[in-house]
């Protein structure tokens, strides 16, 4: 199959695509990232950030406060801080102190009373992710409040909005943050879930589809990543979880696995040496951060292996791009549209969350509440996923119909054979049949017949008139038996034709005129061997009754059929006879008639002529 | 006095061969000038007598006689070849037709019948019975019938329409004088057109008999 090329024009909406996609995907997230916000001039504004960690901020003026931080360390411990602090004038009523995501540790203090705290900043750090409220308390002229945040490394994307104002309202804030920023990401969470054991399972039926299980390995990790980030506390590995970067790294080699594999294109060689790397380098950087526990040396050079990962990530996030765009060089189809599309969306989201960490600190108003980058991550998951699920659909078809197809193709096969070995008994059948009376006439001509033509011969010789006869009677007779074990079309019209023919000559000496009137409508295929003796037995007898007895010159043969009776009958002008005549061999006729369950019916008054009539069931007879 | 027929007997029963001679003699006209009991008695006879009809039994003690009518039909093409048996059986008359026979006749034959037929055949007529009739119009795939033909038909000769017809006729039992009538032709000429459909049926498929013949050595090899 040779995949189609976009054309200018296509490309052209593509581009506007690749901007529009985004910009339809945030106004989505906006219009529903809406919290109920206290007003922008409740934001206060940090007076200080640092790239190291500090007990205090290094502003003059600024007041002694208790800091339980643990002694001993030096400005290389690898946290950041950033300071808000103002003086508690013109505040509202019962005016509270709100955060909004954190994402990193926070002490509240007024003057040097601690009013919050996360705990103590050292390993394992905990992360506040949700909004916190921190009652002041009244307002009294002099006191000034003091903000901590710290987080692990450096500061990009510390910080938060921090507003004060009234309880009630910070409050409602949180309520309505809560809401948008725990049930939606939880429902995503649970929907892609789904869709990822969806294709897990898709996988566990089709495992020469390894696209479906790179795919289901990437949802897996996406919605570790997402959990992490709902979640407050991780119940293991505290070590780990601050750097989820190992998690991202892996999602992103399942991701150019996955790529290679759903575009099938060629990278075998280079995904190879990725995941290698990426694998290894992880275990060093586990180890690292096992061994930084507690030794400074070694969290220095866990400090720079996470530096050297995050280089790593982006390069490979570099290559898949790249391959990417292999894939849509390579193929103008609805699949390179859709993942075209969620790039889009993935590099325009990411863009405005960029901006929105850039603005933290300083409040430059990003609209929004928090990332969004995760959620919009949902976009390309869920087109591959919605892709997988329709090619998982469609070569399920396939498989059906051809199964289908195979199946009526068996089904009809079989029918056929059936058929034929049906049609090969029933031949066989009447194969055997065949050679059975072939032998059996073979038999009676070769032996009884001879034997028969023999004694002829003799009786020749001895001049015995009444043996001639009787042997001559005989031959007749086995004649009559080989004829109608003679196979044949026409059944009844075929035997009579035989007769005939036979009596033709033997007429023809006495001087008597034969006229047949044989129904060319009458078919008897299947006439039986022994009916069709009988019913020449019956016929033989009449014409001899009628040459020897009845002193005729015309004889009126004649067959017709009428519904299911046959009906033959032998007519002459000769003398007559009574008809209730037993003689001259009527009961004989009757007699045989009967095995057949035939009546033969005599027609005939003295001078003027006799008519036997054989009427003949035909479905006795065949 | 007009030459009288000469009539070579193959019948393997002495008895049947007594009163064929018998019955035949009776007729001054015929002449048995050779009998024989087996195809090996009759090799060398036949080469030195010189009949002008033979009356051959099908089954001999020393095999089939299929052999010997080929070969002598290959030799003697002029002088016909009637085949003799107890019944009509068809098959193996129709076989014999296809050596070379010319017809065939009952063992049992009053002698008016037997010198009929062998008259008939020598004016250059054919005898056939009804059986042997459909077993030709199956073989010559005439459609007549309306049946599908049983076998492969002998390719080169086509029967005319006249020659299909007599086969039907007899197909149905009629006479030579029944079939003449209808047909308003000669009784002569319906016993001819019959020699014709015989003579066809031998063009096309005597090889088969001449190489029985020829290996059961009745017929050199350059014959």
């Amino acid at each position: 199959m040779v995949a189609r090329r976009f054309s200018t024009l296509e490309l052209i909406g593509l581009g506007a695509l690749y901007v529009l996609a985004p910009a339809v995907v945030l106004l989505g997230l906006y219009f529903v990232d809406r919290p109920d916000s206290p007003p922008p001039d409740h934001l206060i504004q940090p007076t200080f950030f640092q790239h190291s960690f500090v007990e205090r901020p290094p502003v003059s003026g600024w007041r002694d406060m208790s800091v339980d931080q643990p002694r001993g360390r030096d400005e290389t411990e690898p946290f950041t801080s950033i300071w808000y602090q103002l003086p508690l004038e013109g505040l509202p009523e019962n005016p509270a102190l709100l955060v909004v995501f954190p994402h990193a540790m926070l002490d509240v203090w007024r003057n040097d009373q601690r009013l919050y705290s996360s705990g103590e900043v050292r390993q394992p750090l905990r992360y506040e992710r949700m909004p916190i409220i921190v009652p002041i308390g009244g307002v009294s002229g002099g006191d000034r409040l003091t903000v901590r945040m710290s987080r692990q490394s450096s500061w990009s994307g510390l910080g938060a909005r921090v507003y004060i104002t009234t309880a009630e309202q910070a409050l409602r804030t949180t309520r309505s943050i809560r809401q948008i920023h725990l049930v939606l990401p939880w429902l995503i969470l649970a929907f892609m879930a789904a869709f990822g054991i969806a294709v897990g399972l898709m996988y566990f039926l089709r495992p020469s589809q390894t696209a479906y299980g790179w795919y289901a390995l990437m949802v897996t990790l996406w919605g570790l990543k997402t959990w992490h980030l709902l979640v407050e506390s991780v119940p293991f590995l505290h070590f780990l979880w601050f750097s989820l970067g190992f998690v991202l790294l892996l999602w992103l080699v399942a991701e150019l696995y996955f790529v290679n594999r759903y575009f099938a294109i060629d990278g075998y060689r280079a995904e190879r040496w990725v995941s290698v790397i990426s694998v290894v380098g992880l275990a060093v950087f586990v180890i690292l951060a096992l061994k930084a526990q507690g030794s400074l040396g070694f969290e220095i050079l866990y400090f720079n292996a996470r530096v050297v990962l995050n280089l790593w990530f982006l390069l490979v996030a570099f290559y898949i791009a790249s391959r990417y765009f292999v894939a849509i060089r390579q193929r103008a189809d609805f699949d390179s549209v859709s993942l075209w599309v969620a790039s889009g969306v993935v590099v325009g989201v990411g863009i405005r969350d960029i901006l929105f960490e850039q603005s933290l600190p300083i409040n430059i108003v990003i609209p929004g509440t928090t990332y969004y980058l995760q959620y919009a991550v949902v976009v390309p998951l869920g087109l591959f996923g919605v892709q997988l699920v329709r090619r998982f659909v469609r070569d399920s078809r396939l498989a059906t119909l051809r199964n289908e197809e195979l199946n009526q193709l068996v089904d009809a096969r079989t029918r056929a054979l059936e058929h034929s070995y049906k049609k090969l008994g029933e031949e066989e059948r009447l194969r055997v049949l065949a050679e059975e009376r072939a032998r059996l006439m073979r038999d009676m001509h070769d032996g009884l017949g001879g034997q028969l033509v023999h004694a002829l011969a003799l009786s020749e010789r001895a001049d015995d008139p009444d043996l001639q006869r009787s042997l001559r009677l005989a031959l007749d007779d086995l004649r009559l038996i080989v004829d109608s074990l003679s196979p044949s079309e026409d059944g009844l019209q075929d035997l009579l034709a035989s007769y005939r023919h036979r009596i033709s000559k033997l007429l023809q000496r006495q001087n008597i005129d034969v006229e047949w009137h044989i129904d060319d409508d009458v078919a008897t295929p299947d006439l039986r061997p022994d009916a069709a003796l009988s019913i020449l037995r019956i016929l033989q007898e009449a014409v001899t009754n009628a040459v020897r007895h009845a002193d005729c010159d015309r004889l009126i043969i004649s067959l017709s059929q009428n519904a299911d009776i046959l009906v033959l009958s032998v007519a002459d002008n000769g003398c007559g006879m009574p008809e209730d005549v037993t003689e001259h061999g009527i009961n004989n006729m009757r007699v045989r008639a009967n095995e057949i369950r035939a009546q033969v019916q005599v027609k005939s008054s003295p001078g003027s002529g006799t008519k036997i009539t054989l009427l003949i069931p035909l479905e006795h007879t065949v | 006095m007009a030459k009288k027929t000469q009539v070579f007997i193959l019948e393997d029963d002495e008895q049947t061969r007594l009163s064929l001679i018998n019955r035949l003699e009776r007729e001054a006209r015929f002449e048995v000038c050779a009998s024989a009991g087996t195809i090996g008695e009759s090799v060398p006879l036949l080469k030195t007598q010189r009949p002008d009809v033979l009356l051959v039994d099908l089954q001999l003690p020393d095999g089939e006689s299929f052999g010997l009518i080929a070969a002598h039909t290959e030799r003697a093409p002029d002088v016909p070849v009637l085949v003799i048996s107890v019944f009509g059986d068809e098959k193996r008359v129709v076989s014999a037709i296809e050596a070379g026979a010319q017809g065939y006749l009952l063992k049992d034959d009053a002698g008016e019948d037997l010198t009929d037929a062998i008259d008939q055949v020598l004016a250059g007529e054919a005898p056939i019975s009804p059986a042997i009739a459909r077993h030709l119009i199956r073989r010559f795939q005439v459609a007549s019938t309306g049946g599908a033909p049983k076998e492969t038909a002998p390719r080169q000769d086509v029967l005319s329409e006249r020659e299909i017809e007599v086969l039907r006729l007899a197909s149905k039992g009629l006479t030579y004088q029944e079939t003449a009538k209808m047909l308003g032709v000669s009784v002569n000429t319906v016993g001819t057109y019959t020699r014709r459909v015989y003579q066809k049926l031998a063009v096309s498929s005597r090889a088969e008999a001449l190489f029985e013949a020829r290996q059961m050595g009745l017929m050199s090899v350059d014959e």
